[in-house]
């Protein structure tokens, strides 16, 4: 089943690319194809037994020498973010409905991508999990330089150059693990660390190691000071890929996290919490204060993407700073924020990238300094746009807020003080959010705003699942919660010691 | 949660703010015309009412009692995140005044805002702030009263940027929203620290809930935990930072005036009676926290008081109706403070009464004013200069008979509601703080002269606008008359036909002392005659100077830049946050040239080597060279026969032969 999801979008990728006469259609095949994968893993979701751990699991030997299997399963950590890729992949599809040069192209290379995702998040070995996290790497990186703005070429290029450096140093390190250990396999790689087997193993090494495994996980979440490929790269990249990376890809990093490093190297992140956290803490002020700043409406929000982020690995890296389980089980509760603020910031993000990319299709500019009084112009688009702008700066009843009183609630009690300060992150993300409303939706309309059209239904049918979603996760986020809470249960616990 | 269970759980409650968030929905997808929208919302506010009222009557005689009906949000863990309402006196009486209120200024505005074409939205955007404050008065958990505190908060950033056309409602929106979410942030530590100290969000739970006894006992063991605060105080002041936000309280206080720009019927309800007394209804809520430290409650009189008076000097030197009726409710809200912190001291438990009283007669009479302040703007032509009205009275005998009530009771005019409430907080300062209440006795004088001044300008005299003034239609004055009896009468009711102190606290107050009842006479008549003495005969055009002015020239000018507190924070708070947000993205420029020379060298060896290895076999193996290829082409065998595949498949292969002699090195 699992398999199933995984291939058939590049299956529709291949079909758009060698069946004759299928380049015209080829917006029908990527939306079926994705559509498919969708409401399969939807299908798997749901079926999903919360009271038990690892499910529809495939496992079969490939390259046995080495130990390498293709083992594929869902459990309580990848669920929500497979469910995530499935609500994403269709919308973004129809986000890229408009793309009208070489669209077979674009759409394969989509497809393609969607591939590697749902790969990377079910993949339980090391080998194919590596490899579909880098093939999600080489479609993003040709539809930024193919299709996105200006500055895409630079943009497409660091962003490419971080990641593979970063990838680099993870290889090494989970090679030099394999030959220390023998193997591959995540549970199995879990078990050793826990019965001490890894850190024997590695002994003097295990700094290095743990160090090389993080470093392409800090430049794909990204995390300061490794973060800078990722605004030009957010905001040069064609709107429906902007969606992908800020919704998907951004949580692949911190997936990364608490597959690999959490469960493998407990020690490593428990030993070194305070620079981790320090690290954390920056990266959510710096990502806040630097998008006070930007008048390119995509700079900000790419950047209010690195503060957002950054909460879930806080969170993680408080609960490395646990001493045990207290009471109220602040590692749980933190925890479980950071698996709910990846979905969350998710729907938020993509849906933020959406509207805004609307900015410049009718607008033809970035700026919002080029913009006012368009509420009085697009009330349905200044509706939607508020909507998701008040989710994101967390206002209560909607995902943003769910989330993030999850991580602060659990956070604080680990380790008040960083949480404070975390908390004026929260400030300026209200300051330059409504700066944004105040700057394209009020005062009176620019003259040259007279030809300005409302956004269409089509637009509204795309951007509805999202606003619904929101308000579901915010009012009652029990729901995305359960699945994970065994799981993390678990994990915070090892992680907490 | 059962919301149908009507006989011993209160769980239905909650259908007091679901039924306006019933009707802001309906509002918001079905978008009817103008007087259907407000008649939906009015009748969602009416069945709220009902509810308050069986609420109330429920509390009505049984103040010692608190029922509550717990639910969870959130599990994980095995550790509940819960919510919950409440139900006891505190939240009877303020459910009945919201309500009640807000049903008035619902009825009101159907006609105020009749000619406006955007009528639905606004019945809207009134209705989700309904939704927030009777929300947060029912809460028995801190995290969902400050859930409902934000949705107030966004409702009052949507309706003071209503008029959203001009950029000064625009700028006040976001600024009002901006600097409560300042004191946001206070009240989000208050319940984390609450949260970890207690592991609840309750505030009642048999017997474990934040606000209980045994827990406040053990808080309050642990001394110094913070500024030499115990442990129940330190939330205490952590949630009083997010009262003074909302509140309006120094040094938070500069958002309010400027809502102001708002259309008024916003004004009377969320800048006048209700969401402004949130603050002073949190402290209320959470006050045995405040009780377990007298640190806090010392902290509570001091900002109460120095806003009470800072913002009635202020109110002394302005010029438009509305904003000397806002900074009035700054200082009327500081008085409050005052009442709560003082009594606290003075009467302990039954010091929450005091305070809470003040909120309950003062929202009557603010809303009236308010209101009346709209009718007579209205009638005036949109004009809200005071010196360019005068001789209103005879014009608008009803609106100007209802806001002379409302002026009155808010000068402390003997036996109207207004003497009764702020008569207690004077006791208790008396009691509590001299100094204190000698600031709170002065601010009170200046409000009763502030107020006379006002209504010297106003109804006194010869008109000297240029608009046509009438009197408004009857949806506009008859809440104003209902408004003005209860202005008038409240306080004498519920001082003698039901102790309602007793009801507020559940205890007996008993405050009695002749030399402070002297006083606050004294206070009362003395302010009002001195305001007649100097504006009774006064020439009060556009082109005249204020009396006061000609006497006090440079001290006026100072009150009239409203103390320069905006000013003095465009200097300090404002150029700090931005140097840091300017250093910040500084030192993010060199790390972005660092990204950029590191991108550079990193392509120029690749290039080196796929241009002088490969010449023979591809012939431009450069990224842009492929990349045009592919986009050309657009074929399959391009994404095989570029070079940019075969150039990555050379670097993984170069790779992984470089990590094989590595670990052939370090296996050994």
């Amino acid at each position: 089943m699992i398999t199933a999801i995984t291939f058939i979008p590049v299956l529709a990728a291949l079909a758009i690319l060698l069946l004759p006469g299928a380049g015209r259609v080829s917006k029908p095949i990527a939306l079926v194809g994705s559509l498919i994968s969708s409401l399969l893993a939807i299908y798997v979701v749901i079926g999903f037994n919360l009271e038990e751990g690892l499910q529809f699991v495939e496992k079969y030997e490939w390259i046995p020498s080495i130990g390498v299997d293709y083992y594929v399963g869902i459990d309580g950590l990848n669920a929500l973010l497979i469910l995530l890729v499935a609500i994403l992949s269709p919308i973004i599809v129809l986000a890229s409905w408009k793309i009208k040069d070489k669209a077979n192209t674009y759409f394969s290379l989509l497809l393609i991508q969607f591939t590697a995702l749902y790969g990377a998040f079910t993949a339980l070995n090391f080998f194919h999990w590596f490899i579909f996290w880098e093939a999600a790497l080489v479609p993003a990186f040709f539809l930024i330089k193919l299709y996105g703005g200006n500055g895409r070429h630079k943009a497409a290029i660091s962003f490419f150059i971080f990641t593979v450096l970063g990838s680099v140093a993870m290889l090494l390190g989970m090679l030099f693990l394999y030959l220390k250990t023998g193997s591959f396999d995540f549970i199995e790689l879990r078990q050793l660390a826990a019965d001490g087997v890894v850190s024997s193993k590695l002994g003097d090494w295990y700094g290095w190691i743990f160090l090389a495994v993080m470093l392409g996980l800090w430049v794909k979440v990204p995390l300061f000071p490794l973060h800078s490929w990722q605004a030009p790269a957010y905001a040069e990249a064609p709107v429906p890929v902007s969606m992908v990376l800020t919704g998907v890809m951004s949580k692949m990093g911190v997936y990364g996290f608490l597959r690999l490093v959490v469960p493998i190297f407990p020690e490593g992140i428990r030993e070194h919490s305070d620079i981790l956290l320090n690290v954390a803490l920056i990266t959510i002020i710096w990502g806040a204060f630097l998008a006070l700043r930007q008048t390119d409406i995509k700079k900000v929000l790419a950047y209010s993407s690195l503060n957002h982020v950054a909460y879930c690995m806080f969170a993680i890296f408080a609960v490395g700073a646990a001493n045990g389980i207290d009471k109220i089980n602040a590692p749980a509760i933190a925890m479980q924020g950071a698996m709910l603020q990846m979905f969350a910031h998710g729907v938020g993000a993509a849906g933020l990238f959406y509207i805004a990319g609307k900015l410049e299709d009718v607008g033809g500019s970035r700026d919002i300094q080029d913009f006012g009084g368009l509420g009085a112009i697009m009330p349905r688009y200044a509706f939607v746009f508020g909507f998701l702008v008040f989710s994101s700066l967390g206002l209560p009843f909607l995902a943003g807020f769910a989330a993030e009183i999850l991580i602060f609630s659990g956070a604080f009690a680990l380790t008040p003080i960083h949480t404070a300060i975390a908390l004026l992150a929260l400030l300026a993300t209200a300051i330059f959010l409504l700066t944004i409303i105040q700057r394209i939706f009020t005062g009176q309309a620019h003259d040259t705003h007279g030809d300005l059209k409302e956004i269409s239904i089509r637009e509204v049918m795309v951007i509805s699942p999202l606003l619904v979603l929101t308000v579901c996760i915010g009012v009652y986020p029990t729901t995305w919660l359960n699945l994970s809470n065994r799981f993390i249960e678990t994990l915070s616990t090892l992680l907490a010691g | 949660m059962n919301l149908f269970d009507f006989s011993d759980s209160v769980g239905w409650l909650m259908w007091i703010p679901i039924c306006p968030l019933i009707a802001g929905v309906v509002l918001a997808l079905l978008k009817p015309s103008g007087k259907v929208s407000a008649m939906v919302a009015i009748a969602a506010l009416t069945v709220s009412l009902g509810f308050s009222l069986k609420a109330f009557a429920g509390t009505w005689g049984h103040e010692a009692h608190t029922l509550t009906h717990n639910f969870t949000w959130i599990q994980i863990a095995g550790v509940n995140l819960e919510f919950g309402v409440v139900l006891n006196s505190l939240t009877g009486s303020m459910l009945a005044m919201v309500s009640f209120i807000g049903l008035l200024i619902f009825i009101y505005s159907a006609s105020y805002m009749s000619q406006d074409e955007r009528m639905g939205r606004f019945f809207c955007y009134l209705s989700i702030f309904m939704v927030g404050m009777l929300g947060l008065v029912v809460a028995n958990s801190v995290l969902m009263l400050f859930m409902f505190w934000e949705i107030v908060g966004l409702a009052s950033y949507l309706l003071i940027g209503f008029w959203f056309h001009k950029p000064s409602a625009a700028a006040a929106a976001k600024k009002a929203f901006i600097t409560t979410r300042i004191g946001d942030l206070g009240f989000l530590i208050g319940l984390l620290w609450a949260f970890k100290a207690t592991g609840t969000f309750l505030f009642f739970d048999g017997g474990v809930g934040i606000l209980e006894s045994s827990t406040i006992a053990a808080l309050a063991s642990n001394t110094n935990v913070l500024w030499g605060l115990n442990g129940a105080g330190v939330i205490a002041v952590f949630l009083f930072i997010g009262a003074v936000g909302k509140s309006g309280q120094l040094p938070l206080h500069v958002w309010l005036p400027d809502a102001m720009e708002g259309p008024t019927p916003v004004s009377a309800l969320i800048h006048a009676a209700t969401m402004v007394a949130a603050g002073v209804f949190l402290v209320a809520r959470a006050f045995p926290l405040f009780l377990a430290d007298t640190a806090a409650l010392e902290i509570v009189i001091w900002i109460g008081g120095l806003t009470a008076l800072f913002a009635a000097l202020i109110a002394i030197a302005q010029y438009d109706i509305k904003r000397i009726l806002a900074y009035s409710t700054v200082s009327q809200l500081g008085l409050m403070m005052v009442g709560l912190g003082a009594g606290g001291l003075a009467i302990q438990d039954g010091g929450v009464s005091i305070g809470m009283f003040h909120l309950l007669t003062h929202a009557f009479f603010k809303a009236l004013l308010f209101l009346g302040a709209g009718s007579i703007i209205h009638g005036c032509g949109d004009e809200q200069d005071i010196r360019l009205m005068g001789g209103v009275f005879s014009k608008m005998k009803i609106s100007s008979l209802a806001y002379l009530a409302g002026t009155i009771a808010l000068c402390a005019f003997p036996f109207t509601s207004g003497y009764f409430s702020k008569d207690q907080i004077l006791l208790s300062a008396w009691e509590a703080n001299k100094t204190v209440f000698w600031i709170s006795a002065f601010a009170s004088l200046l409000t009763a002269f502030y107020m006379t001044r006002q209504c010297c300008y106003v109804f006194l005299g010869k008109y000297r606008g240029e608009g046509h003034v009438h009197e408004s239609p009857p949806l506009m004055t008859v809440p104003l008359v209902i408004l003005a009896v209860f202005a008038l009468l409240l306080g004498y009711v519920s001082e003698h036909f039901y102790h309602v102190l007793d009801y507020l606290s559940g205890v007996h107050v008993h405050q009695h002392n002749s030399t402070v009842v002297i006083i606050s006479w004294i206070i009362a008549l003395g302010g009002i005659s001195l305001g007649l003495l100097v504006y009774a005969r006064a020439k009060m055009g556009i082109d005249d100077v204020d009396p006061v002015k000609r006497l006090m020239t440079t001290p006026y000018g100072w009150l009239e830049n409203r103390l320069y507190a905006d000013e003095l924070y465009q200097l300090t708070a404002f150029k700090l946050w931005g140097a840091l947000a300017k250093a910040i993205s500084a030192i993010e420029g060199l790390i972005y040239i660092m990204v950029v020379v590191a991108t550079a060298i990193v392509s120029m060896i690749g290039q080196f080597f796929s241009g002088t290895i490969d010449k023979k076999l591809i012939d431009q193996v450069s990224f842009d060279g492929t990349c045009k290829r592919i986009y050309e082409s657009s074929q399959i065998n391009a994404f095989i026969q570029n070079g940019f595949l075969q150039g990555y498949l050379r670097i993984v292969t170069a790779g992984a032969v470089v990590i094989g002699i590595l670990f052939l090195l370090l296996a050994r």
